[in-house]
């Protein structure tokens, strides 16, 4: 015969000694709230949906706004801001002075270059060594580009840089000035070309996993392709924050409930005394990390874990408690 | 010594049925504030299963199967009821000084649940393969690498994110959850303030 009451433990019956009980079902309340948020989320989920945007490609920059296309494409080869690996450092770059730190602290550097890239060989000379394959037209050019200079390659680049701004796009095709750009602008216009064929990321992909292609599981190359272009940043400030970037993950894209419980790390990257830093990402780890230890570790800081007692909000909690049994139960050890 | 003696007697003294499947509760356990935990539980129970369909699924099929997609809104849905009930859990806790009369370690492993959480949430976000999952892989990357992290974990690989999302990180979050919850009906609710 099994006995109706059984007794709790040990240190459940020194807290509960002298206290009143009342009768309890676990798992009848557990079933309780399982259907409750269950209820809640199917019904959230069939009225509302998720949001699924879709990913931009080289493809739809190509063919939407080649000029911009390009300005990235001469950009990594010139390795000023569009290019999202020029000047970035650990772990992609062997240059530790570009790592973010606080003081002689740059964590960057401790494991160094894990994931090396050569922007212009990985992202651009790599692909173009693909199409000249399949155009052999290409390959003078690149040829050609490869064997001369690197001063040379700047004075190209930079006066085709700079001739993209007074582009125009017809057909698809962009039209640039009469200059001096030596192999570059054919180069850039079979780079387009890939693009909107819609091979460039296959390019890059096969660029990165070498032997053991078609497997890949990596994508870093092909989203840092366009990482720091103009089209990227537009299709962030116009679908995500209504003006704002950096609320990237709290605010989802459309009407959608983003990581709202974020908003504190994110909140750090609105304060213009870290945002201007050009260590910001470090500097709100480094206050995320202290705010996380502490909230951890809350139960053994002093003063701090004694908060609650000096709020009081635990009455409206326990508000019957003490109306009704407080002053009639023996104090806990009592 | 024999262990499996030590751990029944362990069992025995300190963690009887009754604690385990309670049919009694001191009377102050009395406000819907202590329904907060077990909702973000089986919150997480939501997730998971939606999530083994995801997974087992693929993106392909959440992607373009009305079913499939329906699944993904759940699972999305899911994680805000997880985040919104946690938070919720943690605020009433904090202002019931939960951790009192020995009770340190039941906080501490909640609060590394919550940090684990946010990490499979940031997971989550990259994997599903969107304009999100993008945009946060290429921002997010920064402070990753900033803070050295990016040398191990790499927001742009999908096969990395994946193992992390489905396999590891749920089963520490599990694990701990698994000594959350032994703590918590070992000892008992935490008694209220003596004022």
């Amino acid at each position: 015969m099994i006995d109706e009451h059984i007794p709790n433990g040990r240190r459940a019956q020194e807290n509960l000694r002298g206290v009143p009980m009342k009768h309890y079902d676990l798992l009848r309340e557990g079933i309780f709230v399982f259907v409750v948020v269950a209820i809640v989320a199917i019904v959230l989920a069939a009225v509302y949906g998720s949001p699924d945007y879709p990913t931009i490609t080289a493809q739809s920059v190509a063919n939407d706004q080649p000029v911009a296309f390009l300005k990235t494409t001469t950009g990594i080869l010139l390795g000023n801001d569009l290019s999202a690996v020029a000047d970035y450092g650990p772990p992609y770059t062997n240059d530790p002075s570009a790592a973010q730190h606080l003081g002689p602290i740059a964590p960057a550097n401790w494991l160094g270059v894990t994931d090396p890239i050569d922007p212009a060989q990985d992202f651009v000379l790599g692909p173009l060594a693909r199409v000249a394959k399949i155009n052999w037209l290409y390959a003078a050019p690149l040829k050609e580009f490869k064997a001369a200079p690197a001063a040379q390659q700047q004075t190209w680049l930079t006066n085709y840089d700079k001739a993209l701004d007074k582009a125009t796009v017809s057909g698809g095709q962009v039209q640039v000035p009469p200059g001096d750009y030596g192999p570059v602008a054919p180069l850039m216009t079979a780079m387009l070309s890939l693009g909107q064929s819609g091979m460039l990321e296959g390019a890059l992909a096969a660029e990165q996993n070498g032997s053991y292609y078609p497997y890949s599981f990596d994508f870093t190359r092909q989203l840092l392709y366009f990482a720091n272009a103009s089209p990227y940043m537009d299709t962030a400030t116009r679908l995500v924050q209504q003006g704002n970037p950096q609320w990237g993950i709290v605010h989802e894209t459309g009407r959608y409930p983003g990581a709202w419980w974020l908003a504190p790390y994110q909140f750090l990257y609105e304060l213009p005394q870290i945002a201007d830093q050009d260590s910001a990402d470090l500097i709100v780890v480094a206050i995320m990390t202290v705010f996380f230890a502490l909230i951890v570790f809350l139960p053994l800081i002093p003063l701090l874990n004694r908060l609650p007692h000096v709020l009081k909000v635990y009455r409206l909690i326990w508000w019957d408690w003490y109306r009704d049994h407080a002053g009639n139960v023996p104090r806990r050890g009592g | 010594m024999n262990l499996t003696t030590q751990a029944q007697r362990y069992l025995r003294l300190d963690l009887t049925i009754e604690d385990a499947l309670p049919t009694r509760m001191p009377v102050y356990v009395n406000s819907v504030a202590y329904l907060f935990g077990a909702a973000t539980m089986m919150a997480l129970v939501m997730i998971v299963a939606s999530g083994l369909a995801l997974a087992l699924g693929g993106p392909t099929w959440y992607h373009t199967n009305r079913v499939g997609h329906f699944f993904n809104s759940v699972h999305f849905w899911s994680v805000q009821l997880f985040f919104l009930a946690m938070i919720l859990h943690f605020t009433t806790k904090f202002f019931l000084g939960a951790w009192r009369d020995g009770r340190w370690l039941t906080w501490m492993v909640g609060a590394i649940m919550l940090g684990i959480g946010v990490f499979t949430g940031l997971t989550g976000f990259l994997l599903q393969s969107s304009w999100d999952s993008q945009w946060i892989a290429t921002q997010a990357k920064d402070a990753m690498n900033a803070a050295g992290i990016g040398a191990v974990f790499n927001t742009m690989d999908a096969g990395q994110v994946l193992t992390l999302h489905v396999a590891a990180l749920p089963v520490a979050l599990l694990a701990f959850l698994a000594l959350h919850i032994f703590l918590i009906r070992r000892d008992s609710p935490v008694r209220p303030y003596e004022d």
